[in-house]
């Protein structure tokens, strides 16, 4: 794939160059799905997510202001359509009640880190896409696109307890599930 | 202070969280660093490992200008960290290491998913085929954005500024007066002329006698010998035309049928647009047409006009415009080009060279009463009116008054899209006779030739190009002529204006 410049991309997109939108969209392919895919149920979801977030992002490129990382103002799009998606389908249903704030003790952490760091992006996904669907959500918000819990609850409508518990709640259980997982391997093995 | 040190400053100050730490920030950076010479060439060694990843990044972006870098600014910062400022790795507790190592992992590129040709196939048939050219997306949110507000904020002060002028307009208004030294006889030897296409006739100006008494203002006078002696039944004389008013203000119906009125002078007051204005015109019409097309230079001038620091507003704009008038003598309209050159920081000169056309209707009818030709039949006695009980001698009073106005100001652009100016005024009329009498309730005051006034005006820009503003004109004749036979009317109005500038030059 022959190199471009990032801005000869952007202008070729806004001028619908289909070779440089190509371009863009080969470049992006797997992050942007691997993002999607942390927030759909399954793959199938995800590229779907994806598409249709490349597609936002070659329609509306034209506002792209050139303030700030192009990549990181394609991603704001991404996780938008991937929110959009999840709040028509899963989370307007989800009802919003209180939890408390104490998980309890979280998992020996020392047990989780070298399991994940030996994992598969593909078997972590699947693992994530698992997670109940609030839970997941909030949990890529906070470790993934870095937001706060305020601002996750502004998002969401939530408030900062329920967002810090998702994420807790979202940690805890990918830890146990990573541990289950590392667990069956040595037992297949 | 080196590249090391400046590293080992921003990690205490992660340490101490007056930086929130997110690990996904630092990919979304580490995407954006490529094997840069510039990081080679300053010395800085290939980031590997967390913070010195983190540091080549920060470099990067310094070096790229999204962030201005100074060194003086690693020293205001050194200051407000401990003196003996360590190395620390950065500490993370277990669940945020767990985050960063989940972070890391999508992050991997040898994690990557395969990519599928027939995806992009799906996703570029629902593009569209062909897209037009689009301008900067902050351009035109920022236009779109401040237009709306502009345009509602330009409409809303040009209302108000208009009610305002309007009240002022109503309560100084000539109604009160009753008529007391009023209106005359006229001879009976001049046939009435027709409306138009007359030729003028020169009043010699010495004749152009007014009243010593004014209506709106406190500074009456009593009449000098001078104006006595001319007029030796104490009434007033209105050159050219008339006999002179009774004493007793009063004009008896029988003595009309033997006095029909004398006609006043005749003016032709139509004047052609010159041909200099029509080529003025039409070379500002083909500019216009122009920057119509180039669209580009439109949107440089927007981001040069509307840009807030650093950034001068345009030095040299040529603007064509036009504008209404209200005021208690003065409706009417003008059209004309404006110069305005920056001089100074935020001050400008502009200068107006405009047409002006003045309705006097409303004072002729107001304070003379309908024309007499028109208004009356052959034979009916005189009419008076509301304002006077004596009707109009005039066949046809003077109603439509042309001018050229020059309006050299200086002003100061107070914030983007406002100026504030004054300056002066001179409207030269464009008629044969180079004074009129023009009668008024119970005094009669000179309509100068050259009009001299005061304005001081405030503008708006509602788009890069087009400005509305609001001007109060102001006649100063009596002040600067100081005549003591002559008191001239002050031509006094509020201008709603709207115009349309092209720059010229940065």
């Amino acid at each position: 794939m022959p190199e471009h410049s990032e801005q000869a991309i952007i202008d070729g997109c806004r001028q619908n160059d289909r070779t440089l939108q190509e371009h863009l969209y080969k470049k992006y392919y797997s992050l942007f799905l691997k993002l999607c895919a942390r927030y759909a149920r399954d793959m199938h979801d995800a590229e779907q997510l994806m598409q249709d977030g490349f597609l936002k992002i070659f329609n509306n490129i034209h506002l792209y202001e050139g303030k700030g990382s192009f990549e990181g103002w394609m991603r704001r799009i991404v996780v938008n359509t991937c929110l959009d998606y999840l709040k028509s389908k899963y989370l307007r249903h989800q009802q919003q009640v209180h939890y408390p704030e104490e998980m309890g003790e979280t998992l020996n952490i020392s047990a989780v880190n070298p399991a994940l760091e030996n994992m598969a992006v593909k078997d972590l996904l699947a693992l994530i896409q698992t997670l109940p669907p609030m839970s997941r959500t909030v949990f890529n918000l906070f470790a993934f696109e870095g937001f706060s819990h305020k601002e996750i609850g502004s998002m969401l409508d939530m408030s900062e307890g329920t967002s810090q518990w998702h994420v807790n709640n979202a940690r805890k259980s990918l830890q146990q599930k990573i541990l289950n997982s590392k667990v069956k391997k040595s037992n297949i093995a | 202070m080196n590249a090391n040190a400046f590293d080992k400053l921003l990690i205490d100050k992660i340490n101490e969280q007056e930086l929130e730490y997110r690990p996904s920030h630092w990919l979304d950076m580490a995407a954006l660093l490529s094997a840069s010479d510039k990081l080679a060439t300053a010395g800085y060694a290939r980031p590997v490992g967390t913070h010195q990843l983190f540091d080549g990044l920060l470099v990067k972006k310094i070096d790229d200008g999204f962030m201005p870098y100074r060194p003086e600014h690693w020293a205001v910062l050194a200051l407000h960290l401990p003196a003996t400022a360590t190395n620390k790795d950065l500490h993370r507790s277990g669940t945020e290491k767990f985050d960063y190592l989940l972070a890391q992992k999508f992050a991997s590129a040898d994690q990557d998913f395969a990519y599928k040709p027939n995806s992009w196939s799906a996703l570029a048939e629902k593009l569209p085929a062909v897209r037009q050219p689009q301008p900067m997306a902050a351009t035109i949110a920022a236009k779109n954005t401040r237009s709306i507000w502009q345009l509602a904020a330009g409409i809303a002060a040009a209302v108000l500024l208009l009610l305002i002028g309007s009240l002022y307009w109503l309560q100084n208004s000539p109604t009160q007066e009753t008529v007391t030294n009023d209106i005359v006889q006229g001879n009976t030897d001049n046939a009435p002329k027709t409306k138009t296409n007359t030729a003028p006739e020169n009043i010699p100006h010495e004749e152009a006698v007014a009243a010593q008494q004014t209506a709106p203002f406190d500074d009456r006078k009593e009449e000098d010998t001078h104006n006595a002696a001319a007029r030796p039944n104490n009434a007033t004389q209105i050159p050219g035309t008339h006999a002179q008013l009774t004493p007793d203000n009063r004009l008896p119906t029988n003595e009309l049928a033997g006095n029909n009125p004398a006609p006043p002078p005749q003016h032709n007051v139509a004047q052609e647009p010159t041909k200099q204005n029509v080529l003025e015109r039409e070379d500002a019409l083909r500019r216009l047409q122009e920057i119509r097309e180039g669209k580009a230079n439109q949107q440089q001038n927007f981001n040069q006009h509307f840009a807030s620091n650093g950034v001068k507003h345009p030095g040299t704009t040529v603007a064509l415009g036009g504008g209404v008038n209200y005021g208690s003598l003065n409706t009417g309209y003008s059209a004309g080009i404006t110069v305005r050159r920056k001089i100074a920081g935020d001050f400008f000169v502009d200068g107006t060279v405009a047409m002006m056309y003045n309705n006097n209707a409303s004072n002729i009818v107001a304070n003379n009463g309908p024309s007499v030709a028109s208004a009356r039949p052959a034979g009916a006695a005189a009419r008076g009116t509301a304002f006077s009980s004596v009707a109009s001698p005039a066949i046809d009073p003077v109603q439509r008054l042309y001018y050229v106005q020059v309006n050299p100001s200086i002003g100061y652009r107070v914030q983007n899209t406002v100026n504030v100016s004054m300056g002066a005024d001179m409207q030269r009329m464009l008629t044969g006779a180079p004074e009129l009498v023009q009668p008024e309730t119970n005094s009669a005051l000179l309509l100068p030739s050259v009009d001299l006034g005061v304005t001081a005006k405030t503008d708006l820009s509602i788009t890069p190009n087009v400005q509305a503003g609001i001007m109060y004109r102001e006649g100063v004749n009596n002040l600067l002529r100081k005549n003591e036979n002559v008191r001239y009317l002050n031509r006094r109005y509020v201008q709603v204006q709207f115009k349309y500038s092209i720059p010229l030059s940065k």
